[in-house]
């Protein structure tokens, strides 16, 4: 399958710690976004969620009803809505969108971020639910005939319907870096997503869930890895505007009281995230700040590994080139979203997809000779800059 | 405020089914009914739900989104979603929307039917979590800074949003005929819905939910009445089409194992409402102007389905008469579902208008069917 290219689903314009803009939500400026997304070549956009985010199948729809090929990929937290209309909803939507629907499973890595919605499971009794919570969706996409279930987290008698989806299989994808989540990512997923690693750690992480794949005599997820790359024509100009970036993240960070109730929310408190990729970027960014050919974590560092948070700095070759590294080790859905995210989204469709799409194609077709920065060295002068 | 006109929001194209127009889910289908509507001058319409439907946010933004003005009154049933999500979910429509979306609270009248989907509770507690549940929602719509909730059926910490409406009240429609029902209605709902019964026990029931929203010292919801019209330019060819139908539904319940009664109805669905609407057709066929029962008492009274029966001007009539004891919101939903929609838009819709206008600018001289006298039935 060829390399597929992600980005995330921005609904506002309004500026905010770490660039996630995601605090409120203005539809004008959404459906603007989505059509650049749309334009610009990407072949499926993230709709993100966490407790301050707006409804992401309600955004789901409308992404899908302002794009013509983009798919969303739609995170869904299961335990606060029971699986049946879940499936429906996504059924549904795969039926309004032409068959474009994903589904991305999140299981949730913080006790205090479930308990904003009402939430009160541990960490463990979630990644179970999340695995039975699949398997009930699978069962109303594709089996006929009334379904009943009665498993350790839901139960329901005699459901039926026929809001089918039109795909034949919705994809879902599953994330974290927990054993947890390798486990119910490698047993049910078809994707499995991670966050921006050197290529040392990443190629580990793609071991695990691929080993249990394996023994589960199941074909093994597709490997979707998230980067915030910053690009520019020259690599001066690129690691100019990282330096930019990080101090312009420092000074928001700096006043935690003017945040939006999304910064604060994940950046706003003393507290340490717990979930294991975030303590894994921190880990990354401690051991220095410049990995491989472009990966760069003071980013990471500051926003403590929150989320996707480490940059790929360099010119659009650089970028392209540390993009095509990492399609060689498996992943092949990159996931890219920006700093200025509007200004980013419109760089990566211009100058970094068709790189990386023609460095693909080339090699594919001559057998591996690689063109794209073939002389390429590491970055480390410059990003010391 | 002027009345507004209800239609349901139909789905698939499928006349073999029982209850046409609600199985599977066909956008091209749906798109055309909801352009009709919106070009016929309905003000909303219901996004239904049940166990076997599409999911009714998913179809309340498609909805939207194929509108200019329709207004989508989207079913939920509390219990399947949490509330925060749920109210940012409303929030989202309602700026995707421009400010058109209102919400019905269903709050279950069948075991079975909420056990398809894992719920449960009693139906006591059921009206005890909807009535959390829409406090919730509207704490979530229009509060400022973090809420933490702790009640019976939902707890929460420290949640906050910036995804806001933008309705200054987004409209909360309760519906039901038991004393829960009027009870939860008449203290929170900005709108309460009945099925279609006379005159006489309509008023009734406005009543009792009126005490209770007097007792509670807020306004009185604004009264949603539900019909299923035959209407034909002349009364004796809408007796005609009566007749047809109910014959065509008889028939279709007489095959066995029909899935669609069994999943929609049940044997004999046992919630007040539709045990009051099977009282109404036992007493007779032909109530007041133009209400005619037999297909509820065919379908068990399992939802709105007493029907209005006469000329374009006797069920205009008919629908003047039930705004006169003080509904305002008229939901009227067909039986062969798209034709008869466009027919209400083109016939229906303007006559009650004009009469209503016609009575307020001159001081309430009926001009419709002035004469109008009991209809018999043919």
């Amino acid at each position: 399958m060829p390399v597929e290219f992600i980005s995330a689903t921005h609904i506002t314009a309004a500026p905010s710690a770490g660039g996630h803009n995601l605090a409120g939500f203005d539809p004008a400026y959404t459906r603007r976004f989505v059509r650049l997304l749309d334009d610009g070549g990407f072949d499926w956009t993230l709709v993100a969620y966490g407790s301050p985010a707006p409804d992401s199948l309600q955004l789901g729809q409308f992404v899908a009803e302002n794009s013509e090929r983009i798919k969303p990929i739609i995170a869904h937290r299961p335990g606060f809505q029971f699986p049946t209309q879940v499936a429906k909803a996504f059924a549904g939507l795969d039926r309004i969108s032409g068959g474009r629907v994903g589904i991305h499973i999140i299981t949730g890595g913080s006790d205090e971020e479930q308990r904003r919605e009402g939430d009160y499971t541990t960490k463990e009794e979630r990644y179970r639910r999340s695995e039975e919570f699949i398997e009930i969706l699978r069962r109303v996409w594709t089996e006929d005939g009334p379904i009943s279930h009665d498993g350790e987290f839901y139960r329901f008698e005699d459901f039926q319907t026929d809001v089918r989806p039109v795909q034949d299989a919705i994809p879902v994808s599953v994330g974290g870096s927990s054993q947890q989540a390798y486990e119910v990512g490698g047993r049910q997923g078809d994707i499995f997503g991670l966050w921006g690693e050197p290529l040392a750690e990443t190629k580990e992480q793609i071991a695990s869930v691929n080993a249990i794949a394996d023994a589960a005599g199941r074909p093994r997820p597709r490997i979707w890895n998230s980067f915030r790359p910053i690009v520019a024509p020259t690599d001066e100009l690129a690691w100019e505007k990282a330096h930019a970036v990080l101090a312009h993240t420092r000074a928001l960070l700096a006043n935690p009281e003017k945040l939006d109730v999304f910064s604060k929310r994940f950046l706003g408190t003393s507290r340490e995230p717990t979930n294991v990729g975030a303590i894994r970027l921190r880990k990354v960014a401690d051991k220095g700040d410049l990995h491989d050919r472009a990966l760069w974590t003071p980013l990471a560092r500051e926003l403590k590994g929150q989320g996707s948070t480490t940059a790929l700095v360099g010119s659009y070759e650089t970028v392209a080139a540390a993009l095509v590294d990492y399609a060689e080790i498996g992943c092949d859905l990159l996931s890219i979203r920006g700093w200025d995210v509007y200004n980013d989204a419109q760089d990566y469709a211009r100058h970094v997809l068709p790189l990386v799409r023609q460095e693909l194609a080339h090699r594919d077709a001559t057998g591996n000779a690689p063109v794209l920065n073939p002389d390429s060295r590491p970055q480390a002068a410059l990003a010391g800059a | 405020m002027p009345v507004e006109f209800i239609s349901a929001t139909h789905i698939s194209d499928d006349h073999r089914k029982v209850h046409a127009g609600f199985g599977g889910f066909d956008p091209d289908y749906t798109r055309r009914f909801v352009h009709a509507l919106d070009d016929g001058g309905f003000d909303w319409t219901l996004v239904a739900y049940g166990s076997p439907s599409p999911d009714s946010l998913q179809l309340g933004q498609f909805v939207a989104n194929n509108s200019e003005r329709v207004k989508p009154m989207i079913a939920h049933r509390p219990g399947f979603q949490f509330p925060t999500q749920v109210a940012k979910a409303f929030a989202g429509l309602d700026r995707i929307s421009g400010g058109r979306v209102g919400i019905h609270i269903i709050t279950g009248g069948s075991d079975v039917e909420q056990r398809r989907e894992g719920d449960y509770l009693s139906k006591e507690e059921r009206y005890e979590r909807s009535d959390e549940f829409i406090q919730i929602l509207r704490k979530v719509w229009y509060e400022d800074g973090p809420i933490s909730f702790e009640g019976k059926h939902y707890r929460f910490e420290d949640f906050e949003t910036e995804i806001k409406p933008v309705q200054d009240q987004i409209q909360v429609s309760v519906g039901g005929s038991s004393p829960e029902a009027y009870d939860v209605g008449g203290r929170l709902g900005d709108i309460f819905g009945l099925w279609g019964e006379p005159l006489a026990e309509t008023k009734e029931q406005i009543a009792a939910v009126n005490a209770v929203a007097d007792a509670a010292g807020r306004p009185r919801p604004r009264i949603w009445n539900s019909f299923r019209p035959i209407v034909a330019p002349t009364d004796e060819l809408a007796w005609e089409k009566a007749h047809a139908i109910l014959a065509r539904t008889e028939q279709a319940l007489a095959k066995a194992g029909s899935q669609a009664l069994r999943r929609f109805a049940g044997n004999e669905p046992q919630n007040v409402g539709s045990i009051r609407l099977r009282k109404v057709a036992d007493k007779g066929d032909l109530h007041d102007r133009a209400l005619w029962t037999p297909l509820a008492k065919a379908l068990k009274g399992g939802g709105s389905t007493t029907a209005l029966v006469g000329s374009y001007e006797t069920v205009a009539a008919a629908l003047v008469d039930y705004t006169e004891i003080g509904c305002d919101l008229l939901s009227i939903r067909g039986w062969d579902v798209y034709n008869d929609m466009v027919d209400y838009g083109r016939h229906v819709l303007p006559l009650v208008r004009e009469e209503l206008a016609h009575r307020e600018a001159t001081g309430n001289a009926p001009v419709l069917n002035p004469d109008s006298r009991e209809a018999v039935a043919v």
